[in-house]
């Protein structure tokens, strides 16, 4: 457990977070083993939150639900 | 008109479906990407034979999971992917969809389709790797697959589950064969499926033209992997080919499934292996490259009456070079097999048309699948065609021979005349059985040497037109009576004494025949 504990998580945000925000992302991240968190600013995700942990990555951009919307209505 | 409501709905319903799928994915990053492989550092959960899932909608397949990356094929997009794209996993096999929808239709081996008409859908669909059926879910092979070819069908019979290699050097009419046997099933019930891996394209094309001008599309349903596809793609062929052919089978129902051709499957696989740095073995091929074909081979079945009954029968072919097949793929696919149908250029060329060596072509389980009646007459042919070769080689050399000999001779070079078969007409059980019975009976003699193939046709035209009682007297699963033998030979002495007499009437009749189908 104690090499889990020195993962960094990358935070990928499209705008700068509130405190409330920090609070919970950083709550999210501890429960997943992580002991801190390195933030990035992307307006690329246009919206949401991307949080990448090791090998896992949990997607909540609004980049990322278009996309599946589109290939959902294309299919 | 159309309706807007209701691609209203449908549209918010796919987008709340989409919306809720799950975002938690495990992911890694490209740090290699070369003629078609890539490797992926991170991924540390990816089972193998898994389908990843490239930044950008790529897809590829990993089969090398190593201490630090992941070695996977991409399916495409090989020229797209970058350095340090985001590589998902998707915890799930490849899938072929499978169903009715998919007969009659062309598609790749991911089961998109290719000719143009319309999407399909499929609403279930099986994994392309799938284990063969248990020993215990297994029945026996005793229901004939009628090729329609008279030296398969009499000598080297094949059963509905049977897995029976067709080898043979390029240019031999291997393929000729398979389409033959699929043209063959027409309004029997099989479902056939044409799996081509790495051929060219304008010989697939020739091949569905082919199947779609003689009405067989309707059954049939092929997966294409021509060429300038993916080595990836070449490989999945067969395996996305017999996920559907399971999908019938286990339904009940009897498939026919044709690996055109295995061999160029081992060199994608090859290609593939060498590029995954995975050990060369002999013929540079990789080790498992057994194991690649038995698993698929054995996929083929027939199933016990308790799981329904279904079959899939395997043609599997083979391309041999100069005629070698102790080569290695060769070797390893006929030790799978229940037997091979051994083609020879030597016999193609000199106008022996299925060019079938007749003595190195064997089925190991179809004999207990052939009719009565084809069995009880076909019995003797194959000592017969031996004693008749032996005797042509020792014979070569002399140049007077006495009466007997020359009449053993005369007798043999008609009945291998028997067996040429011009390509597309296939011959129903009850037209084999006449021409079996008139072959080894006496009145053989009394046909001019040469004119055998031409009577053969003439004779069934005949007996099409004057005595078509005389088929329908014909059972296939009771043995032939001595009276009904006498019936068919009195037929076919009547039509010596008809066409032998007019002879240049005949060659007519022929040179139409052969005009018609073409």
């Amino acid at each position: 457990m104690s090499s889990q504990n020195k993962i960094t998580a990358k935070v990928i945000l499209a705008r700068k977070p509130d405190s409330e925000t920090m609070e919970k992302i950083e709550a999210f991240v501890r429960k997943r083993g992580c002991a801190n968190a390195v933030y990035e600013i992307d307006s690329g995700i246009i919206g949401g939150i991307i949080v990448y942990i090791g090998d896992i990555v949990y997607d909540g951009s609004v980049k990322s639900r278009l996309e599946k919307i589109r290939s959902g209505i294309a299919d | 008109m159309i309706d807007v409501n209701a691609i209203g709905k449908s549209i918010v319903k796919k987008v709340s479906a989409a919306s809720m799928a799950s975002d938690e994915r495990a992911c890694g990053r490209i740090i290699y990407s070369g003629d078609g492989i890539i490797r992926v550092s991170g991924l540390s959960g990816v089972k193998y034979n898994e389908l990843l899932e490239v930044q950008g909608g790529y897809k590829a397949l990993a089969l090398n999971l190593e201490q630090d990356s992941v070695g996977a094929v991409l399916f495409s997009g090989e020229d797209k992917v970058c350095y340090g794209d985001l590589v998902y996993s998707t915890g799930e096999t490849v899938h072929m969809p499978v169903g009715e929808c998919m007969l009659g239709r062309i598609v790749d081996p991911l089961g998109e389709p290719l000719d143009g008409l319309s999407e399909i859908r499929a609403t279930q669909s099986r994994p392309v790797e799938f284990p063969a059926p248990a020993i215990m879910d297994r029945g026996k092979v005793n229901e004939p697959l009628q090729t329609g070819i008279l030296a398969i069908d009499s000598m080297i019979p094949i059963g509905r589950g049977q897995r029976e290699l067709i080898i043979g050097d390029r240019q031999t009419g291997k393929t000729a064969i398979a389409v033959d046997t699929i043209l063959n099933q027409k309004g029997e019930d099989v479902i056939c499926i044409y799996v081509s891996i790495g051929q060219k394209a304008s010989s697939l094309a020739k091949i569905i033209t082919t199947l779609r001008n003689n009405g067989a599309l309707p059954y049939t349903c092929i997966v294409s992997s021509t060429a300038d596809d993916d080595a990836p793609l070449q490989y999945l062929a067969p395996y996305s080919g017999c996920a559907l052919a399971e999908y019938f089978m286990y339904q009940g129902k009897d498939v026919l499934i044709v690996y055109d051709d295995l061999s160029k499957h081992a060199v994608a696989y090859r290609t593939m292996s060498l590029l995954l740095k995975r050990p060369a073995g002999r013929e540079a091929y990789p080790g498992d490259v057994f194991y690649l074909h038995s698993r698929l081979l054995e996929r083929a079945a027939k199933l016990s009456e308790e799981k329904g009954g279904g079959s899939i029968t395997a043609l599997p072919i083979v391309e041999t070079l100069a005629g070698d097949i102790s080569a290695y793929i060769p070797t390893n696919v006929i030790s799978i097999t229940d037997g091979q149908i051994y083609l020879e250029s030597e016999l193609f060329n000199s106008g022996v048309r299925p060019a079938v060596n007749v003595g190195l072509s064997v089925s190991r389980v179809g004999g207990s699948a052939q009719r009565k009646a084809v069995r009880q007459i076909s019995g003797q042919l194959r000592v017969n065609l031996a004693q008749y070769r032996e005797l042509a080689i020792f014979m070569q050399f002399g140049s007077d021979l006495d009466a007997e000999t020359q009449k053993t001779l005369s007798r043999g070079a008609k009945m291998t005349d028997t067996l040429k078969q011009r390509q597309y007409l296939n011959y129903s059980v009850r037209e084999m059985i006449v021409l079996l019975t008139v072959s080894q009976s006496d009145l053989i003699d009394k046909i001019p040497e040469k004119k055998m193939t031409a009577y053969n046709e003439g004779l069934l035209d005949y007996i099409h037109a004057n005595h078509a009682s005389l088929l329908e007297k014909i059972d296939p699963d009771s043995s032939i009576s001595d009276s009904l033998r006498a019936d068919i030979l009195s037929v076919a002495e009547e039509y010596i004494n008809c066409s032998v007499g007019a002879q240049p009437a005949l060659e007519g009749e022929e040179g139409k025949n052969s005009s018609d189908t073409k």
